[in-house]
């Protein structure tokens, strides 16, 4: 999400990946979501998931007024619930009931109808979620890292503990299965899981039973602390940081932690500042801008990525960054920094087509660059490998026009 | 989109219709929400966003402000933005939750305008209504606040009710306009897709005024009001057609042209059914298209069916007898194998993923082949 702490308008761009609250929410095999709010406020859902492939599993009860201001809608919930229950098809073992800002206005309780419905169905999990933006403020648990905590709180860790798994917490895709952590993982004997690789409910329950948990993004600490206390489920926290040193350290700490030897990773080390250079140079010295949706850690992809060749021209960011080392350090290589979201941004937006290559929709389109790689969060790289993949993709993606324009159009290739 | 919705996405909401009017222009638009619904619009209810920025920001409302009735912080945001924007006006949207507390935008936007020497105007929004209530309240707003005083001199048409979200893009003023050279009219104005408030100047001194879109109505009544300027109702959409509402331009005849229903339903927008109809009844000698609108019922007349929600269009499609629907994608798992399904992708119903069909000549044709396989 764009913003910050509500200090100042911001302005919002479109790219989020398609994914949103209840499309990760909805990774929970065989669950289904009811949102009850205004209707406006599923509007962006209902289409990620209908883009997704996913509206059998998602339901919108569009309020009125007069069932908002009177609060009043209860007996609505309970009817929609059971007649999303219903839909022809295997019986959801989870329904979450969705709600949103007004909620968090009202104070709604919605134990009661929870409550009625376990009752009716015994067999399937009730679960209360909030989409509630309103509430974010800096002291608080921000909502996505609510939400980690809330799918992975319906782990019930029954049976017994398996030594070979090792999960993946907080990411909406796995890791890349060539990444060497992955390849480390499996010559161990290890099989690395994620919750979208779990095909069923009784998969994603499996989850429990990991020996180590991998935090991979930010948001799902929380819910590994939470798994720590619950199941004593120890967890590694893996750097969103783009240095070969953070990934060597972070591949110690978790061959540390299930207890088998590191790696020797200057091999990797190699090739990938090869194929940084190789790709640099295809580049031929054309500019390079680097975002925030692309990426977790944009300023240091960007400082890496200069470190080997690359022209970075600028880093865009969703909300403003605090002065500190990695902005000094860009600032000394003349790498501007831009916050994407400030009010004067509509009008410095570029238009006109520029001959740039761009990490991320979000710097692809207000660099207006000619050339953008297509990345949100990662998209499931990381470590050496990922940077070996990333610069392929930019050697690939200078070589041929492909603007966001471009892949707005792809994207609305989307048929019924 | 009062009720459940198991199927079809909740259609673009009213802010998205105001902020859709204003776009065009150089003001300042301020969605007053924290977040999610000023993202609904970039996302899904903008089709111009990606090639021509605007103005168009967040509040970012928080809970305490909220609880508190902070309005202060509204204000303040707004000054800091206004001073290093220099908007030639602001407009305050609302949003769910101002509409729960009673936030009073109008009076904030009065303040606004005291302290920055800014026009500034609120337009209460709740998320609950739809696109086409929003693009006529921005209209509205426009015209009661920039309307300039009569001009004797009277030249060409006003475009209202134009609004490029309902329209599915800003390409199909191309047809309005390619079928008004072809009658010896030139569109000189635009009230829902120009240069806001720039553009609201002009209505002074139009000779006729074109409503395309029903959220157009009302603002053409005030500006028949105000200027005594006539209107008509229609889309110059095919050859034949165009010349029908050249006809009625020319004649001031703003009667809405309801054409016999049929066994073809449309599921879409009143007044953009009503103007496909004569266009396949006048240019393809189709006739029988059955209007549902879909949306908030802004126009009157009692041609067309008035489905509110997925459960009227159930119903609509079990007891119809229809052969063919023409609808936007997303209505395809509610239309039964027995009726030919022609898709119609709508920016206000699926936010362009399923593209975005651009009112023109072509769209036309393609719709007509497909009937006439029938």
């Amino acid at each position: 999400m764009n913003g910050d702490n509500g200090s100042e308008l911001r302005y919002c761009s479109p790219f989020h990946g398609g994914w949103d609250i209840a499309r990760m929410a909805l990774l929970i095999p065989e669950s289904r979501i009811l949102f009850i709010c205004p209707s406006s406020c599923a509007r962006i859902i209902a289409l990620n998931a209908l883009r997704s492939g996913l509206c059998g599993r998602l339901a919108v009860y569009g309020l009125s007024q007069q069932e908002i201001v009177m609060d009043d809608y209860a007996a609505a919930t309970l009817d929609s619930m059971r007649r999303l229950i219903a839909i022809p098809g295997p019986r959801p073992k989870v329904m979450i009931l969705f709600v949103s800002c007004i909620d968090s206005m009202l104070a709604t309780d919605h134990q009661a109808e929870l409550d009625t419905l376990s009752a009716e169905y015994p067999d399937i999990h009730f679960m209360l979620m909030r989409m509630n933006p309103i509430c974010q403020h800096p002291q608080g648990q921000l909502p996505l890292f609510k939400l980690q905590q809330d799918i992975f709180g319906l782990l019930d860790g029954l049976g017994p503990a398996d030594p070979r798994q090792v999960a993946l917490i907080g990411s909406n895709l796995p890791l890349s299965p060539d990444s060497e952590l992955a390849g480390h993982l499996a010559d161990n004997g290890l099989r690395l899981t994620h919750i979208s690789r779990c095909a069923t409910y009784h998969d994603f329950q499996g989850l429990a039973k990991a020996r180590l948990n991998l935090v991979t993004t930010p948001y799902g600490l929380d819910a590994a602390e939470m798994l720590l206390q619950k199941f004593a489920t120890p967890y590694v926290r893996l750097s969103v940081i783009n240095s070969f040193d953070a990934f060597d350290h972070d591949l110690a700490m978790i061959c540390q932690a299930l207890d088998i030897a590191s790696p020797d990773l200057a091999a990797q080390r190699q090739l990938t500042v090869a194929a940084l250079h190789q790709a640099a140079a295809a580049l031929a010295g054309r500019p390079v801008v680097v975002d925030g949706s692309a990426v977790w850690h944009p300023l240091s992809l960007a400082a890496l990525l200069a470190d080997h060749g690359f022209n970075v021209q600028a880093v865009y960011v969703g909300t403003p960054v605090d002065a500190g080392p990695a902005v000094t350090q860009l600032a000394a290589r003349g790498i501007e920094i831009i916050d994407a979201g400030h009010h004067v941004m509509p009008a410095r937006r570029q238009t006109a087509a520029r001959d740039i290559v761009a990490i991320g929709q979000l710097g692809g389109c207000f660099a207006a660059a000619s050339h953008v790689v297509d990345l949100f969060c990662d998209s499931g790289l990381w470590g050496y490998q990922g940077l070996r993949r990333l610069a392929a993709l930019m050697t690939a993606s200078a070589a041929v026009t492909h603007t966001v324009g471009d892949i707005a159009r792809e994207a609305e290739r989307c048929t019924v | 989109m009062h009720g459940l919705n198991m199927v079809i996405p909740p259609l673009a909401p009213d802010y998205g219709g105001i902020c859709s009017v204003l776009y065009g222009g150089t003001g300042m638009v301020v969605i007053h929400d924290a977040s999610g619904c000023t993202i609904n619009f970039t996302t899904y209810d903008e089709p111009r966003w990606l090639d021509h920025p605007s103005t168009v920001l967040c509040s970012g409302l928080r809970e305490l402000d909220a609880v508190l009735g902070d309005d202060q912080r509204l204000v303040d945001k707004v000054l800091a933005a206004a001073a290093d924007i220099h908007p030639r006006f602001i407009a305050l949207v609302g949003s769910s939750v101002p509409m729960l507390i009673g936030t009073d935008l109008q009076g904030i936007a009065r303040q606004i305008q005291q302290l920055s020497g800014i026009p500034s105007f609120g337009l209460d929004a709740d998320g609950v209504g739809l696109c086409d209530q929003g693009s006529q309240a921005a209209q509205q707003a426009l015209l009661e606040r920039f309307a300039p005083s009569a001009d004797g001199t009277r030249l060409g048409v006003g475009l209202v009710g134009d609004d490029a979200l309902m329209l599915s893009g800003p390409a199909s003023r191309r047809m309005i306009d390619q079928g008004l050279a072809e009658n010896g009219m030139q569109a000189v104005c635009s009230l829902a897709m120009g240069d806001a408030d720039a553009d609201v100047a002009r209505f002074a001194s139009t000779q006729v005024n074109l409503v395309v879109t029903s959220s157009g109505l009302a603002p053409a009544e005030w500006l028949r009001q105000r200027y005594g300027t006539p209107y008509a109702v229609g889309l110059p959409w095919g050859p034949r057609s165009a010349a029908a509402v050249a006809d009625r331009l020319r004649r001031h005849d703003a009667a809405i042209p309801c054409g016999p229903a049929g066994d073809v339903l449309w599921l879409g927008e009143a007044l953009i059914g009503q103007a496909l109809a004569e266009t396949l009844r006048l240019d393809f000698g189709i006739t029988g298209l059955t209007v549902g609108d879909i949306f908030s019922h802004l126009c009157p007349a009692a041609c067309h069916l008035r489905l509110d929600g997925e459960q009227d269009v159930v119903m609509a499609l079990a007891g119809g007898g229809y052969r063919a629907v023409i609808a936007d994608p997303a209505f395809k798992p509610l239309v039964g194998s027995a009726i030919r399904f022609i898709p119609f992708p709508m920016v206000p119903v699926s936010g362009g993923i399923f593209g975005r069909r651009v009112l023109d000549r072509q769209a036309v044709c393609a719709i007509a082949e497909q009937l006439k396989e029938e």
